[in-house]
């Protein structure tokens, strides 16, 4: 089986590129967690991008067996001047929920926010923790066959992350299917069944979670000694 | 059901925008109003007053003109940036890219519709009864909106692999806006271009 490869452009009339991902190759499964680790521009971000289908690869196959992968991404397309309410369908729709299904939330969504009357007030008026608030309370409505996280778990004041992270976790140890991407060993081996561990764009692992990070580590600590 | 979907997010999105800009100056939608006329009366102090082009009826000339150019122009400007402005966007969500230009397309033809009602209103208070030639409007709309749509989605399309031409594309605008008869009458008119295309 092939793997995946992707070229990141400086621009379409320039020669500059380098393979953001080359050959990376793992299969994921219905009902699992799969952690994806490695460190900084490994190619992680990237390789999520590719699974949304935001970006397309430039070789290698992404098999795909008719299901809808959703990159969570918080206060998606937030408009200023408008009402939190307003925002929250704008940012649900562009997340691929039906406008109506928003709507149908939306009660959901004002209690999780904590945000009270300012839920109806224009977001300019939001701190930024609020504006958090908003965002999460609107991406964990969600429900897409594969829900794919980049790093975030927890948004906002003290108070507020712990209980985001908190019903994260529990959606991720759930039976959705989800890819986990972290830079930190702690929690894949808390949340994830299985893991890949992607480098410099390749994949140099995959299997099961303590294996994988057990490798990762290892890396890091001659990485550490040679430094 | 997709399609629905994304006609959904365009409309709403459309709506979004035109509320934001609304909200963000104290004189709100007012100004959808009050851009195009203060352009219009700077045109006409120009070419009407301080240039005596004007010819029989000029104000009423200069004003359908004018409307029916800046809807035209605005929004073809506006879609040349729609996106390469939504990259943000694009790099979190899957979104059909049509949806940029499409939104723009749609708020543009909200800000054209109250211009061009007042400028119906307007054209009725000057005297300017409703001739048959009324009859022929909505298909000169159609013409016009089939234009818009087709150049600004090219364009859109153009601009994020040469971001280059969205600097040629204003000034190609400003010359396609002197070419066309906005303040010559029709046989002036038919003069210069003959004059510029068949030398």
């Amino acid at each position: 089986m092939s793997g995946l490869f992707y070229w990141r452009r400086t621009g379409y009339l320039h020669k500059e590129r380098f393979w953001a991902l080359r050959d990376v190759s793992f299969d994921l499964h219905h009902g699992e967690s799969l952690g994806v680790i490695g460190r900084n521009g490994a190619g992680k971000s990237t390789l999520l991008q590719l699974l949304a289908g935001i970006l397309r690869p430039d070789q290698g196959t992404l098999i795909n067996h008719g299901v809808r992968a959703t990159l969570l991404s918080l206060q998606i397309g937030f408009v200023p001047y408008l009402s939190g309410r307003q925002n929250a369908i704008l940012s649900g729709m562009l997340l691929g929920l039906a406008k109506q299904e928003v709507e149908e939330k939306m009660a959901d969504i004002r209690a999780f926010s904590e945000l009270g009357d300012f839920f109806d007030q224009p977001i300019n008026a939001y701190s930024s923790g609020m504006k958090a608030r908003l965002g999460f309370s609107v991406a964990f409505q969600l429900n897409p066959d594969v829900l794919l996280i980049d790093e975030v778990l927890g948004v906002g004041d003290a108070e507020f992350k712990a209980k985001s992270s908190q019903i994260m976790r529990e959606k991720i140890r759930s039976d959705k299917t989800i890819v986990l991407v972290s830079h930190s060993p702690g929690t894949i081996r808390q949340l994830c069944d299985r893991a890949v561990w992607i480098d410099n764009g390749a994949t140099r692992a995959e299997g099961e979670t303590t294996e994988v990070l057990d490798r990762y580590e290892q890396f890091l600590k001659r990485k550490g000694k040679a430094d | 059901m997709l399609a629905k979907h994304y006609l959904q997010l365009v409309t709403y999105k459309a709506y979004a925008d035109l509320r934001s800009e609304a909200a963000k100056t104290s004189m709100g939608f007012l100004w959808w109003v009050l851009d195009p006329l203060l352009f219009m009366v700077i045109f006409y102090v120009v070419f009407g007053l301080i240039m005596k082009r004007g010819t029989e009826n000029f104000l009423s000339f200069l004003l359908i003109g004018l409307v029916a150019w800046r809807w035209f122009q605005n929004t073809v400007s506006h879609g040349a940036n729609s996106i390469l402005g939504g990259r943000g966007l694009m790099h979190q969500v899957y979104v059909p890219k049509v949806v940029f230009p499409l939104v723009i397309i749609l708020t543009d033809l909200v800000k054209f519709s109250f211009v061009f009602s007042i400028l119906l209103l307007y054209l009725l208070l000057a005297g300017f009864g409703v001739g048959h030639a009324y009859l022929a409007l909505p298909l000169v709309l159609l013409v016009q909106f089939v234009l818009i749509v087709g150049l600004t989605l090219l364009v859109a399309a153009l601009v994020p692999f040469l971001p280059d031409l969205k600097f040629l594309n204003d000034h190609l605008l400003h010359v396609l806006f002197y070419m066309s008869g906005i303040f010559f009458c029709r046989l002036v008119h038919r003069r210069t271009v003959s004059a510029v295309f068949l030398p």
